[in-house]
């Protein structure tokens, strides 16, 4: 038997079909919600903690925490190789730094799982971006460190900037048809990967067809790095071809193209917002695109892309697209982003028997005058009550 | 005649409900509660909405790199030579970059734009409107700054004139001897026929600098020290500064309130990524009014879009800041620390007709610009 805990909120938002319960109560053993509702069975001994509004755990859909460490030095891993244009085979888990204080940053936002992606963030003051066309895998972090999958989904870059990348390194491919015809190279090779080849197949190839294989058998997702809206069609016929599940990161013209995003039912992870239109790739950057994409019935996320936008502003990212129009502002950042990370079966929103992922807050979580009063990971507070 | 009625206005340091400002031939006339409107007044409605000056942010690049292209198309950072005064802002700028429209839609109406800070003396900035009719017009002041930074950054492109120093204090080094030389170019000790072009203009422009015409901005972004340096180099050569950026001043706040030097803080909820951002705090602003320094809140932009200027001053009211300070942060103060404050920066009989109107409160994050107006026109709506 382990502590008991009993979360009393004014208003707990549990995004499940429970809707918002007014003056609700969550109880929390072992780590996981039990149940949650008005009036609930309470054990005879547990802690308790009050607080206004209660959220499920904010998630980031798409950032680089630990493997682009805030307040480093460039000699510190980041999680582009450029020694190879196609390397599926790279596991960010392998270059994570668990000491980043970008988890401390995030935890204190209310903030309790992300996506930690291959590649690199959004790049500042320079022009070009550390983007190959296939960087490694993605893995699925809760922010008190715990990895909770290490395989969960496969980066890939098109467009601009791994073009400028690849140009700067002096090594092919260097055009949109370039970087497809790579792939499908690749892609090719994987559908007729059995594992007992008789033809010689070189070792670091033999890594990258296995990393390819469980894309093609769908086990996990592409997540892909894509701005404008002729890319993002591309990337969408390409992964039609070959039958894998593409998810658009950053996605900045999606609105231009949401009916096709929509009827395809591809996955959106739209940000960062506050980033300069740097480039033809971002000119149409607009605050406006999370309010059409709901409106399209389109399933995406909002994310800060940390470290390019601090981890920290997740919440107010989400104010921003209210004001332009978005109506629910929690879902992208909670239940969608669950959804497109993989672990909605455990965490995303206020459930029995889902994770106790929680945050309170003092006041509406989207707006900048309210403030994180607890986060708290797997039934254990790690901020606020001090 | 034009009349902005019914709205909430912030001057920003007192609230006036239901408020009435006036404005004629661009300045604004007359603000007060139960003003008299005159007949014929054309007449702007804003009940149950919030007007506050035009902002005004005090350290940008906003025509300097232009919206949409690409940064190594940039005109900030001339590698000519570490002392590149000669160079000015106006020269650069791209009136028609779609930078200043954004700021304009996030209720900004006054930049300051100019040289960046890869050079010890960058050039000189300069200050504009975010719109006119006529381009040329949105120009307040073509020299309005002398652009410092005290270094040294990483990364040099490879050619230039003369070699940058590696160091601070050779970056500090070299501030002070070219400052020395402009003294003695001002106080007659230096013959302008025994200087070739680039330094005889390099030597006129610092001059206006010495002779107290117009400002240094200087850039200290990596660490609180830096601020000594600046606050040295501003107290040997009694020169009028600003302190840009200012990651780190909080630990200094007591030193630049008594020796009177503003901070233009930010950007803020800019990345962490590089090891020069350990100082980077959301409570610095909060901290540095309420210690009596002059503050005011930057985008430094495009690194920050323009539109977010008000925002990053919600941000800081968020960690600490006092709501009417933070309101100031973004109106006032930057207008008095960059020259302007006579012009901009308020709203009071005889200054510019620079107003904004907000759907609610400027410090929420949902309250949306609803109406811009720059010298008593209506430049901007939603």
């Amino acid at each position: 038997m382990t502590d008991a805990l009993v979360i009393e909120g004014r208003e707990i938002r549990t995004l499940s079909t429970k809707g918002i319960i007014v003056n609700g109560k969550i109880l929390v053993e072992n780590g996981k919600i039990v149940s949650i509702g008005r009036d609930i069975k309470l054990p005879r001994e547990f802690e308790k903690i009050k607080g206004e509004i209660v959220t499920p755990g904010l998630i980031d859909a798409h950032t680089h925490l630990g493997i682009s460490p805030i307040e480093s030095t460039d000699l510190q891993p980041t999680g582009t190789d450029s020694s190879d244009p196609v390397t599926p085979h790279l596991k960010v888990v392998d270059g994570l730094n668990p000491l980043d204080r970008g988890f401390e940053d995030a935890v204190r936002a209310g903030i309790t799982s992300a996506v930690v992606s291959a590649g690199s963030p959004m790049a500042w003051a320079r022009p070009v971006e550390a983007i190959t066309i296939m960087p490694g895998q993605n893995a699925v972090v809760k922010t008190n460190r715990r990895v909770l999958n290490d395989r969960a989904s496969l980066k890939m870059g098109f467009g601009d900037h791994p073009k400028r990348y690849m140009s700067l390194l002096k090594m092919p491919p260097n055009t949109r048809m370039g970087i497809i015809a790579t792939l499908r190279t690749y892609l090719e090779k994987a559908k007729a990967y059995t594992g007992d080849e008789e033809i010689p197949i070189t070792e670091k190839n033999r890594e990258k067809l296995e990393a390819l294989v469980p894309l093609l058998k769908r086990e996990y997702p592409a997540h892909i790095h894509v701005h404008k809206a002729d890319d993002i069609l591309k990337m969408i016929r390409l992964a039609g071809e070959y039958n894998y599940d593409p998810v658009l990161i950053h996605a900045t013209e999606s609105h231009l193209v949401a009916d096709e995003i929509a009827s395809s039912g591809t996955l959106v992870v739209f940000g960062p917002m506050i980033f300069p239109r740097r480039g033809g790739e971002l000119a149409n950057l607009t605050n406006r695109t999370p309010a059409v994409l709901e409106e399209k019935g389109v399933l995406f996320a909002i994310t800060t892309d940390h470290p390019c936008t601090p981890i920290e502003y997740l919440a107010v990212n989400a104010g921003l697209a209210m004001a332009e129009g978005l109506k629910d502002g929690l879902r992208p950042i909670t239940v969608n982003a669950a959804k497109i990370a993989g672990i909605w079966n455990r965490a995303g929103s206020l459930e029995e028997g889902k994770d106790a992922d929680i945050a309170i807050f003092d006041g509406d979580p989207t707006e900048a005058d309210s403030s994180v009063e607890y986060t708290i990971i797997d039934g254990k507070v790690e901020y606020g009550g001090e | 005649m034009k009349a902005v009625i019914g709205g909430t206005v912030l001057t920003p340091e007192t609230t006036i409900e239901n408020g009435v400002v006036l404005m004629k031939d661009g300045k604004i006339v007359g603000v007060c509660r139960d003003l008299e409107i005159p007949q014929g007044a054309y007449i702007v409605d804003a009940k149950g909405k919030y007007v506050t000056p035009g902002l005004v942010d005090g350290h940008s690049h906003i025509g300097m790199v232009t919206d949409g292209i690409e940064w190594d198309a940039s005109d900030v950072n001339d590698f000519y030579g570490p002392v590149t005064t000669q160079m000015r802002a106006i020269d650069a700028l791209n009136l028609y970059d779609g930078g200043f429209n954004e700021a304009l839609s996030g209720g900004v109406t006054t930049v300051y734009t100019g040289p960046g800070s890869s050079n010890i003396f960058g050039g000189i900035g300069a200050i504009l409107k975010t719109y006119a009719k006529r381009k040329e017009e949105m120009m307040v002041k073509d020299f309005a700054s002398i652009k410092m930074a005290l270094g040294p950054k990483r990364s040099r492109e490879t050619k230039t004139k003369s070699p940058y120093p590696t160091t601070r204090m050779g970056a500090v080094a070299l501030a002070r001897s070219t400052l020395r030389r402009a003294r003695d170019y001002v106080d007659g000790r230096l013959d302008p026929e025994s200087l070739d072009g680039d330094e005889k203009m390099v030597m006129e422009h610092l001059s206006e600098l010495l002779r107290g015409n117009v400002p240094a901005h200087i850039h200290t972004s990596n660490m609180p020290d830096e601020i000594l340096a600046a606050v040295r180099l501003i107290e040997e050569f009694k020169i009028t500064a600003t302190i840009d950026h200012g990651f780190g001043s909080e630990y200094y706040a007591d030193l630049l309130a008594e020796k009177g030097i503003p901070v233009i803080y930010g950007p803020v909820m800019m990345t962490k990524k590089s090891a020069g951002s350990r100082y980077i705090s959301d409570k610095t602003p909060g901290i540095l009014s309420s210690k009596g320094v002059k503050t005011s809140i930057m985008t430094d932009a495009p690194l920050i879009p323009g539109k977010n200027l008000l925002l990053s001053a919600i941000i800081a009211a968020k960690n600490g800041m006092d709501p009417v300070e933070a309101l100031k942060a973004v109106t006032i103060n930057p207008a008095e620390s960059i020259g302007i404050g006579d012009r901009v920066g308020s709203i009071e009989s005889g200054k510019d007709g620079d107003l904004v109107i907000f759907s609610g409160h400027p410090l929420k994050v949902k309250s949306v610009v609803e109406k811009v107006l720059i010298n008593g026109e209506i430049v901007y709506q939603r």
